[in-house]
């Protein structure tokens, strides 16, 4: 059994010469430098493979009343060993291997023989004939050299029983490529890591737990295409170009008044459409948001945020926007638009366009607002106010505008507190401030206490040793020696 | 480029409150690909130099990458790190390159010709092992030899008693299955297993031989559907002395999941 027949022979001498054909590496190949393209080859047919495909179609017993099958196990049980020429050499002892298939791992768990492994009578090879190798990394002179040999036959022994339990495994049907597939086992005997948890299980919204306790499940699906009636054509029901326009009732060119007590032939429908369609696109995304935070996969009230923030805009969008909105932030409430101060208008009677709170709550300015109405008022003249008639029951009027005192160029004392008005200028100025600055700075927690943006150094990333000269363009004019003569 | 849990968050927060949209569909499909998934592809590994890497590591490094490609980002630049001491760096860089597997090559006097492997769990360092290289054969050294193809799966081999009766080398061989073993797949294609790697640690000494050989299959001279393969000595050969092991997944392993 251990000699080959003449045919087979042949077959395998065939394979030698398949070895050299240039599918794989072309030593003369420009890319040698990069050892990554000697890997990357193209993906080569084997020929091999087709023939294992064809034989295993057929189980035909062998002259010997031998079928394929009997031979595979027992060629499981021996072990040849080819060496580097393709020739058979007799069988070493044998040493059985355990596995993991899952990762294509094998175990010989057997003492390796040192004496073997390590032989002393092998020299250090010189590189013999070989262009200088890329590699810096050479055997630490001591150590002990390899029998390479030994180790691609223990390998080798390995291989071969990994390829038989792999070939023993249950087979799929050939996949796309024509080739086939063996179902290695679902778990690995080897635990290993995953490389992030795995995740969490989500979170069912709120429409999804209603439904799954009253039994709703889905209906039929909608279709994919709905008949636009504007086109005649039939359009899809989402998406670009959609069916009924883009935009929906607002495309329309006419838009019928719904008879009833609600309906005002005099509103916009254009309009009212819009808004509706944004309040529900809205709330959509409200709802979508809601359910996140439930999931815990936003920050709770990110949601409530986000409605605040839409209200705000739409009020600001109405009224036109307010610059005294942070002056009076205080006093209003974020839904009312505050109300311009110290300039009198007609106030409207009331922001809500329904007819029926028209008269209930008309705006009102307040007092704050009155109060500051009268100042400005009072002051409205062409001088500031100083000589109008007083009425009876008015307010005291206010100067706004400060007469700018000077201080006297003849008193010695002035004088004296003027140099020390400067120096305590100038120091507040280097000290970052002032003290009352400086307070403020560490109040709102932009500085710790005692800290100015002065205390810190600069670091522009250099250091001592950073200097470098300058080259090229750069160092036009600025690699001269600095003497005493230059710097003067 | 993934971001932090945190700034995940905040972006999604932003997105759903109608602001920040996001600027590519195909940023938004990378970035869901890689949040936690119940079935894991590959592990990506992250190759880089640490603080001053010779001309040998850096074709170590390069050898690695071919070898692992396409799941493996090979960095250009040296970085101030020092694994045993500090290794937030490391654990940073691994969430900016969703990678899980690292391997970091340096050589001073005191450490010549180093390489730190380890791998992360939810980006935190769970095992590294600093490897003191002996002897290596690079993919040069062997070219005009076949090599295997891009991306094929490595079939392994672990010689030598000491796998498994010594919990030091017991890590270190989890560590090396899980950086090689490249994809775990349900099936395999049989005609695509060309290579294999073998490691082998000898009862006396504690330098452990790697060797990797490009397998063709041929017709069993018996008959028989079950090919032989042969052996071919290619790729890299490296034998290396491990002269430090951190693990905290044998240690955890009630805690870790399955893959």
């Amino acid at each position: 059994e251990e000699e080959m027949d003449e045919e087979e022979k042949t077959v395998v001498d065939n394979d030698d010469e398949n070895d050299t054909n240039d599918d794989r590496v072309d030593p003369d190949d420009s890319d040698n430098d990069d050892a990554e393209s000697n890997d990357e080859g193209e993906e080569e047919m084997d020929d091999d493979d087709d023939d294992d495909k064809e034989e295993m179609e057929e189980e035909s017993e062998d002259e010997d009343g031998i079928t394929r099958s009997m031979r595979d196990a027992s060629n499981a049980g021996n072990t040849f060993v080819l060496d580097s020429k393709g020739e058979q050499q007799s069988p070493s002892s044998f040493e059985r291997c355990t596995f993991d298939l899952k990762n294509l791992l094998s175990h010989n768990n057997h003492q390796v023989d040192d004496t073997k492994l390590y032989s002393s009578t092998t020299p250090m090879e010189p590189e013999q004939g070989d262009v200088q190798s890329s590699t810096h990394i050479k055997k630490i002179p001591g150590c002990q050299v390899v029998e390479e040999d030994y180790l691609m036959q223990k390998s080798s022994d390995a291989c071969q029983q990994l390829i038989a339990a792999i070939w023993n495994l249950p087979r799929l049907k050939a996949n796309k490529t024509g080739e086939p597939l063996a179902v290695l086992p679902q778990r690995s005997e080897m635990i290993l890591p995953r490389a992030l948890p795995p995740p969490p299980p989500k979170k069912q919204t709120k429409w999804e737990v209603f439904a799954k306790q009253r039994g709703i499940t889905k209906e039929q699906k909608r279709s994919q295409k709905v008949y636009d009636e504007a086109t005649d054509t039939w359009k899809f029901r989402h998406g670009y170009n959609k069916a009924n326009g883009s935009s929906g009732a607002q495309e329309w060119p006419i838009m019928e008044v719904k008879g009833g007590p609600d309906s005002d032939p005099y509103a916009d429908p254009w309009e009212l459409a819009r808004d509706a369609k944004k309040t529900r696109v809205e709330k959509n995304l409200e709802n979508q948001m809601r359910n996140q935070e439930r999931a815990g996969l936003l920050p709770k009230g990110t949601a409530t945020r986000f409605v605040k923030h839409k209200a705000k805009n739409l009020e600001a969008g109405r009224t036109g926007g307010n610059k005294d909105a942070r002056r009076n932030s205080s006093t209003y409430a974020t839904t009312a638009a505050p109300i311009p101060s110290g300039v009198p208008i007609d106030l409207p009677k009331s922001l809500d366009k329904s007819n029926a709170n028209a008269g209930a709550n008309p705006l009102k300015r307040g007092k704050e607002l009155t109060s500051r109405a009268l100042a400005a008022t009072q002051r409205s003249t062409a001088s500031m106010g100083k000589f109008d008639k007083m009425i009876e029951g008015e307010p005291e009027r206010k100067q706004s505008v400060r007469k700018q005192k000077f201080d006297s160029l003849t008193d010695k004392t002035r004088s004296r507190m003027e140099s020390e008005k400067s120096m305590k200028l100038l120091n507040a100025v280097m000290s970052g401030g002032g003290a009352k600055a400086k307070e403020r700075a560490r109040r709102n927690g932009s500085l710790a206490k005692g800290e100015t943006a002065y205390d810190y150094d600069f670091d522009d990333g250099g250091y001592d040793g950073s200097f470098k000269k300058k080259k090229g363009r750069a160092a036009a004019g600025k690699n001269k020696k600095l003497t005493k003569k230059r710097i003067k | 480029m993934a971001p932090t849990p945190h700034q995940a968050k905040v972006n999604k927060a932003k997105i759903m409150a109608g602001g920040k949209k996001q600027p590519n569909a195909r940023v938004a499909r990378y970035l869901k690909s890689q949040e936690s998934q119940m079935h894991e592809g590959p592990k990506n590994a992250l190759l880089m130099k640490g603080i001053k890497c010779s001309g040998g590591m850096s074709v170590v490094l390069k050898d690695l990458r071919s070898i692992l490609a396409p799941s493996a980002k090979l960095l250009s630049k040296n970085n101030d790190i020092v694994p045993f001491d500090d290794a937030s760096s490391i654990e940073f860089l691994s969430t900016k390159n969703d990678c899980c597997l690292f391997g970091m090559a340096s050589h001073n006097k005191k450490r010549p010709n180093n390489l730190v492997i380890g791998r992360t769990f939810d980006h935190q360092i769970l095992d590294m092992a600093e490897l003191g290289l002996i002897h290596y054969k690079s993919l040069f050294d062997y070219r005009g030899m076949p090599k295997k193809r891009l991306g094929s799966k490595p079939m392994m081999l672990f010689l030598g008693d000491k796998w498994h009766l010594d919990d030091e080398w017991k890590k270190l061989q989890n560590l090396l299955v899980d950086f090689f073993r490249g994809e775990p797949v349900e099936k395999i294609s049989l005609s695509g297993v060309d290579h294999m790697m073998s490691f082998s640690v000898s009862s006396n000494s504690d330098v452990c031989h790697m060797r990797t050989y490009y397998v063709k299959l041929k017709k069993h001279p018996n008959g028989g559907s079950t090919p032989l393969p042969h052996l071919t000595a290619s790729g890299p050969d490296m034998d290396f002395k491990v002269s430090y092991l951190i693990s905290l997944f044998l240690i955890s392993l009630y805690f870790c999941f399955f893959s």
